[in-house]
């Protein structure tokens, strides 16, 4: 129970130190004690010198809009304000697009979403540069926004061209199926909702350099566009990551703006300038997951076995490209969860939108990929009246087939973990128990049904871009046999420094304390790729590893020399290196010893991931090195006289591989879930007909709290090595997990479908709200949803003018009387339209942009 | 002058803009960083801090009407920093995460954790680490406040009573986490008193429960987190409070903190303008979330008068809807505005069981620990929980308003008496328009008035959110139902809508369509579908009109199953 850490005995005693055998698979959490006493420093934490300034932005307050005048004077004559700035005054670079251009830093001429920047407020606190941002008198010509997919569809508006993927004759494989099912699925944004803002302090150097402390995952990309906009080389300006408070994505492109913003003022004025997103701004102004709306047509035999489908995937970009390329092709990728389409057809758009620039998020695209199959498989089970268990199991992939964009099915174990997550949860009794519940609520005229479902998830664990997967990691050991580890990948939570650290600390077989994790810095490990596509301890771990073997070849070299022994009778065993039988010496006096005979004691470690390769023209190839694997089975019960609903127990078999460190792997299974879980019921981003984020502070956008939670929650993990060469045979688990909370929104609707004895589609919507809940509800039991009286429509608009007038001070949103929904829409159109003509995609296919190598996905 | 402690130091505060937050004044004033701005809305709990009545300061008119120990020690209770003014921790000790540790060296693996901490430590409750310290001050919070209680209930500490899922849940209600879960933290609450014990077991001496805190194993010189020694001159002198001057100032901005009613009429008579604060749980906002930075603020937190209740013999003359139970008691609870949720909820226990249930759902704890009933009432919003059922219950409002054009100057305290008007008005006539009421320059609320409800009324609540907890309302919908004394006949109902209008109102129409009918559910059905001609929702980001004019109907006839079962059961 003690915290006394051995790094920290006395010097004597740490010489010799005795084998302890802490390596530790469930180690704690490196800042866990610094957590706990609010110690562990985040970006605005830092103690900043007086004369600091601080920077907020004007923001727009129109979706389309042409600005034809902006009078900043009241800004500039305001208390504490040092300087303003706008489009023109910048220096070098106006365009932050990660991957592609179309993200100015700030607005020109045309603001394309409400929040855009106009111009940036420099002033002596972070109070005076807010107050004094709202003080701008802006002019603008208002310019037709489009502001849902539907829209953007109709007018073919797209951030990027649409892209196509193919095996087979679809549309034969339809035509000929003896049962075919239409259908489509709406699925909203998600705000990322780290606790922690955007963040950016930047110092100028007295080299000219800067220096730049942020809350991102893409550290080579901060330095890299901050270089550009101050018109700096890529070497003077040096990026520090120690940790975020949460990413989930959200801290990959859109966390460079305000370090540029930050940087660009620091060189103009010479002083440390600091910026943070309050809440509301951050959600306002920062992207988040796409909504999608999506449609598919599936042919199926007798027995619900798929033939064919056809798919059509369209994501609500916003304004720019950001990452949305990457992103529709991962949710096309993952459209068929784990599901086998003998003939499909995927479409995939870009929708342009005016509104913020949509961006990363845990799943990058992937969940609303599968969704929309675990969506269509609950369509075939409920349209077939079987189980959608067994139409799931049906349809599962089996080793040897391959996807629909090539890449051949290995160490698929999915049906294992299915069928012993329904064993050990005890699946078919519960059911069948469910049912009976169901019909005796049924018949007693109870308003409670339960629902119980069973999904699995398969997701594919790469970079889709291939130049991101690589990384690199930089090892010392000093002379009293302490290690100091670098690494590219950045620690926002999810416990990747001790992860890491227990890398290195295995390879020397040395106590976990004798390794330190620091900060990320881009002037220790170059051009790293960001920590996202769940592939921050699979890439940096193996460079870690590779650094350590570095380190220890050279010491096996020297030792076998000195000693005179083969280097396979050298062992590094707790702490100590045994010399063949004839000495033993403890870690450090080897280390002691080899710097006294001049061994280099410092290596960087460098790993790409291996056999990978994807031809993006062709849509075909292997763009995943291997696939996570889980299952979860949610039970639910739902209220039909209101809607609402609990989450009773949920199981969980997750498969990590071979875990490096369970207790951290748990909690990114339990914490993806219940944000996965967030996302399908209570979280609902909705925007109002002027473009304007109408659910904008977490009074109005609820993520889950503790009482979500299901009381009984059992997660284990799936007991079996990685089958391809990862760091440890283990698997990546940042994403897989938050699409395990497909249970509960299906075990919702299957509690829906009771109500139509489990042989229509409820058709529930998502995020599935109480009101969404009752609304499918009532479609099931065959009452309106519309209101029958006569609205006075005099008293309504009264009422939310009423309300709108005073919003403004207390969030109490009037929303338009539609909460706009995508329509369906018609594929061929839009097909027979678009092409897959994209140059760029065909010179480099395997690279989505020419930006440079560190540029994300 | 404020004064207060800051983990275990005294801070004496005269000159400081009175717009200043806690978190404000922790992290720019002080350059205390262990407490985290999440939103700056008191939504997130990241910026959660401890806080405990200073014992002697301001002693609570409410202990002393309900005859408590007055020498008990006051209990500990979690704050949103975000949103709560400096001036609020006046008499009181501040606590944040790194004061619950004890750590000399300077180096986290050597400091001493508090129970709370270790255990999230070892249930790996914390990932990115951010939201950590509010959620320490909750589960810390809980497990004090957890300790003192069995200490002061057993005579031996051995069992300190183990604390429930469901008490671990409440006391973290009001702390969003995004990385984990929230598994690993509730185990960290059910864990911790094991911790604690553990460590009671290894001392040689049983400790004094408040002081432990600070001293419990830390062998440290650090002072008492109850700072016994503080001196008498917390309370400011009489003779200072004669003059009214304002507690703290800058730059001309004022904050007032009358002692007494007394000094409140004065000092509102005299800035009739002035922005009254009482918990400021949603004027904390204006603040934050607006930029506002109000000139002139009266607070109302050492104002003894407005945070004690008592029961008021009432003329029957109210009973004015023709219902004759002649064995009517006619007393009233009088609430004083001033009591916080967390204040009121004793008393609601006692004599509104099915209002104090409906508590859980209503805000955070932090939240239930500032935001008073008062302010609930007058800030008029329409998604406030508490009007409604008050609604429901027939409750009349106490206002004042005070007016400067006395004959007296102003600061003579003997004549206060002419310098405002009293109204004890109904409720239901308060609230005039989408944040209008009654309320003008100058006046402020006084108590709430509640009928005492008979053996033959029956108060169903029903509250619906996107989130259970810690939500605002979509709707939330309270039925008072009179039943005839063989609890056939409805004789009465009184139905308060929230969530569903500009402003909370009764549906008027619905009742009397209840009024006289058989206490069936049909006659609920049938009622329910007359609510539309009552109010015409709106639609808005937590729910469509379509929405909430069904489940109103569906949470009448609720109600009615409700009223059917608890005839069936009980027979009162």
């Amino acid at each position: 129970m003690s915290h006394h850490s051995s790094l920290f005995d006395s010097y004597s005693i740490r010489r010799v130190r005795p084998p302890k055998n802490k390596i530790g698979t469930s180690a704690k959490h490196d800042s866990a004690i610094s957590h706990v006493m609010g110690t562990a420093t985040y970006v605005d934490d830092i103690a900043k010198p007086q004369g600091t300034l601080h920077l907020a932005v004007g923001k727009s307050s129109h979706a389309h809009a042409r600005v034809l005048s902006m009078d900043l004077s009241a800004v500039r004559d305001a208390d504490g304000v040092v300087d303003v700035l706008s489009f023109k005054d910048l220096p070098a670079q106006t365009d932050i697009g990660a991957v592609f251009d179309g993200e100015p830093l700030m607005v020109d001429d045309i603001t394309e979403y409400v929040g855009q920047t106009l111009f940036v407020v420099v002033a002596t606190s972070h109070r005076a540069a807010k107050k004094a941002a709202t003080k701008a008198v802006v002019e603008y010509e208002t310019l037709p926004a489009v502001l849902s997919i539907d829209k953007a569809l109709e007018q073919e508006l797209f951030v990027r061209p649409s892209h196509f993927m193919k095996r087979g004759d679809a549309a034969t494989a339809l035509e000929n199926a003896p049962i075919r099912i239409e259908g489509h699925i709406h699925m909203r944004g998600q705000e990322h909702f780290y606790l922690e803002g955007q963040v950016s302090y930047v110092v100028p150097c007295d080299d000219g350099g800067l220096e730049v402390y942020t809350s991102s995952q893409h550290p080579s990309e901060v330095q890299q566009l901050v270089a550009e906009v101050t018109d700096l080389p890529f070497h003077a300006v040096n990026t520090v990551v120690r940790r975020m408070g949460g990413g989930f994505g959200g801290k990959e492109t859109q966390a460079a703006a305000w370090a540029c913003l930050c940087g660009i003022i620091a060189k103009r004025h010479n002083v440390p300038v600091s910026m943070r997103l309050d809440r509301q701004d951050d959600m306002v102004v920062t992207g988040k997951r796409h909504e999608f709306a999506n449609r598919y047509e599936v042919g199926l035999d007798e027995s619900g076995r798929i033939l064919g489908v056809d798919m059509q995937l369209a994501g609500l970009c916003g304004y720019a490209p950001d990452l949305s390329d990457a992103i529709v092709d991962r949710a096309m990728f993952h459209c068929d969860n784990a599901y086998y389409y003998p003939a499909a057809h995927v479409a995939g758009h870009r929708c342009k939108t005016h509104t913020v620039s949509n961006t990363a998020y845990r799943g990058f695209g992937g969940p609303q990929g599968l969704m929309t199959a675990e969506y269509m498989m609950d369509h075939i089970a409920y349209t077939l009246g079987q189980d959608p268990l067994q139409v799931r199991l049906a349809n599962l992939y089996q080793d040897g087939q391959s996807t629909h964009y090539g890449q051949t099915i290995e160490h698929f174990d999915l049906a294992a973990i299915m069928t012993k997550l329904a064993d050990d949860c005890d699946y078919d009794d519960r059911r069948q128990q469910i049912l009976e519940a169901n019909q005796k609520a049924a018949a007693e005229g109870s308003d409670k049904r339960l629902g119980l479902a069973l999904t699995p998830v398969k997701f594919g664990i790469s970079f889709t871009v291939q130049t991101l997967n690589q990384a690199g990691a930089l090892v010392h050991i000093y002379t009293d046999g302490s290690i100091h580890l670098n690494h590219g990948g950045t620690e926002m939570g999810q416990g990747l420094y001790i992860k890491i650290a227990q890398i290195v600390a295995n390879e020397f077989d040395v106590d976990l304390d004798t390794v330190k994790v620091s900060a990320t810095r881009t002037d220790k490990v170059p051009n790293t790729s960001p920590t996202a596509a769940s592939s921050g301890t699979d890439i940096n771990g193996k460079a870690a590893q590779n650094a350590c073997l570095n380190i220890k070849a050279r010491i096996l070299e020297f030792a076998a020399e000195h000693f005179d022994v083969a280097q396979e009778d050298i062992r590094f065993e707790k702490n100590h290196v045994y010399i063949g039988d004839k000495e033993t010496l403890t870690f450090a006096e080897m280390i002691q010893l080899s710097y006294q005979n001049r061994i280099s004691l410092s290596s960087t470690g460098y790993y790409k991931t291996p056999k990978i390769f994807y031809d993006r023209s062709k849509a075909w190839g292997r763009p995943f090195f291997y696939f996570a694997l889980g299952a979860a089975c949610a039970e639910v019960e739902i209220d039909t006289l209101t809607g609402e609903y609990k989450v009773l127990r949920c199981d969980v078999l997750h498969d990590a591989g071979q875990s490096i460190n369970p207790a951290i792997d748990i909690g990114q299974i339990e914490g993806g879930f219940v944000q996965g879980m967030g996302w399908l019921t209570a979280e609902e981003l909705i925007w109002n007909d002027k473009g304007k984020l109408a659910s904008d502070s977490p009074a109005n956008y609820k993520i889950p709290t503790a009482h979500d939670l299901p009381k009984q929650w059992n997660v284990k993990l799936y007991d079996r090595k990685n089958e391809e060469q990862t760091i440890y045979n283990s698997k990546a688990v940042g994403e897989p997990p938050f699409m395990l909370a497909a249970s509960v929104w299906c075990a919702l609707n299957n509690a829906v479908a009771s109500l139509g004895d489990y042989k229509n589609n409820p058709e529930l919507t998502m995020p599935a709200t109480p009101e969404a809940v009752l609304k499918a509800v009532m479609r099931m039991q065959g009452t309106s949803w519309d209101l029958k009286t006569k609205v006075d429509t005099d008293t309504v608009d009264s009422l939310v003018k009423g309300a709108e007038e005073n919003s403004d001070l207390f969030n109490e949103k009037a929303m338009p009387q539609d909460v706009r929904h995508a329509k369906d829409i018609d594929p061929k159109e839009v097909e027979g339209k678009q092409t897959d003509n994209q140059p760029n995609a065909i010179e480099h296919p395997n690279v989505a942009g020419a930006r440079g190598p560190a540029h994300s996905e | 002058m404020i004064s207060f402690y800051l983990n275990g130091k005294r801070h004496e505060l005269t000159q400081l803009n009175p717009n200043t937050t806690v978190l404000e004044y922790l992290r720019l004033h002080e350059g205390q960083m262990d407490t985290k701005e999440g939103c700056g809305s008191g939504d997130c709990g990241a910026c959660t801090v401890m806080v405990q009545r200073l014992p002697n300061a301001n002693q609570s008119a409410l202990n002393d009407e309900n005859g408590d120990e007055k020498n008990a020690t006051p209990p500990f209770y979690t704050i949103n920093s975000c949103i709560t003014l400096v001036s609020l921790m006046d008499g009181h000790h501040l606590m944040t995460a790194s004061y619950l540790a004890d750590n000399p060296e300077h180096h986290p693996e050597r400091a001493l954790l508090h129970p709370a901490q270790q255990a999230m430590v070892e249930c790996h409750g914390s990932q990115c680490g951010f939201c950590t310290p509010g959620f320490v001050m909750s589960l810390a919070c809980v497990y004090e406040n957890n300790r003192m209680q069995t200490s002061q209930e057993t005579a031996s500490q051995n069992d300190a009573k183990q604390l429930s899922y469901d008490e671990v849940v409440a006391s973290i209600s009001g702390n969003l986490c995004r990385c984990t879960g929230y598994r690993p933290i509730i185990e960290a609450g059910l864990l911790m008193s094991d911790i604690g014990q553990q460590r009671e077991a290894e001392q040689s001496a049983v400790k004094d429960l408040t002081i432990s805190l600070a001293t419990d194993a830390m062998a440290s010189t650090k002072e008492s987190i109850v700072s016994e020694h503080v001196p008498a001159e917390t309370k400011l002198n009489n003779a200072e409070s004669k003059a009214i001057a304002p507690a703290i100032s800058d730059a001309g901005r004022q904050l007032y903190m009358p002692k007494s009613l007394d000094e409140l009429n004065q000092v509102l008579a005299a800035n009739p303008q002035a922005t009254i604060w009482a918990g400021g749980t949603d004027l904390g906002l204006s603040v934050t979330q607006h930029l506002v930075d109000h000139e002139v603020i009266i607070q109302l937190s050492a104002v003894e008068a407005l945070k004690s209740w008592s029961l008021l013999d009432t003329k029957s003359d109210s009973s004015d809807e023709g219902s004759d139970n002649e064995q009517a008691p006619s007393q009233s609870l009088v609430l004083g505005a001033g009591m916080s949720y967390q204040q009121m909820l004793p008393v609601l226990e006692q004599y509104f069981p099915s209002f104090a249930q409906v508590f859980e759902r209503i805000a955070s704890p932090q939240i239930r620990n500032m935001g008073t009933i008062g302010g609930n009432i007058a800030n008029a919003s329409p998604i406030g929980d508490l009007p409604p059922i008050l609604l429901a219950l027939d409750a009349s409002i106490h206002l004042r308003h005070c007016a400067s054009n006395s004959k007296e100057s102003g600061n003579d305290l003997d004549n206060s008496d002419s310098v405002y008007t009293d109204e004890i008005i109904p409720l239901s006539e308060f609230f005039l328009d989408y944040k209008k009421t009654k309320l003008q320059a100058g006046s402020y609320v006084v108590a709430i008035h509640i009928p005492l409800m008979h053996d033959n009324q029956h108060l169903f609540i029903h509250k619906i959110s996107k989130r259970y907890e810690d939500d605002i309302s979509a709707c939330l919908l309270a039925a008072r139902i009179d039943v005839s004394v063989d609890g056939m006949t409805i004789e009465d109902a009184r139905l308060g809508l929230g969530g569903m209008a500009a402003i909370p109102l009764l549906a008027t129409t619905c009742q009397q369509a209840l009024i006289g009918q058989a206490a069936e559910v049909a006659s609920f059905e049938q009622a329910s579908q007359v609510l539309s001609a009552d109010v015409t929702p709106m639609t808005d980001v937590r729910a469509s009109r379509e929405y909430r004019s069904h489940v109103v109907q569906r949470l009448l006839v609720k109600c009615g199953k409700q009223l059917v079962a608890g005839r069936q059961t009980e027979t009162a």
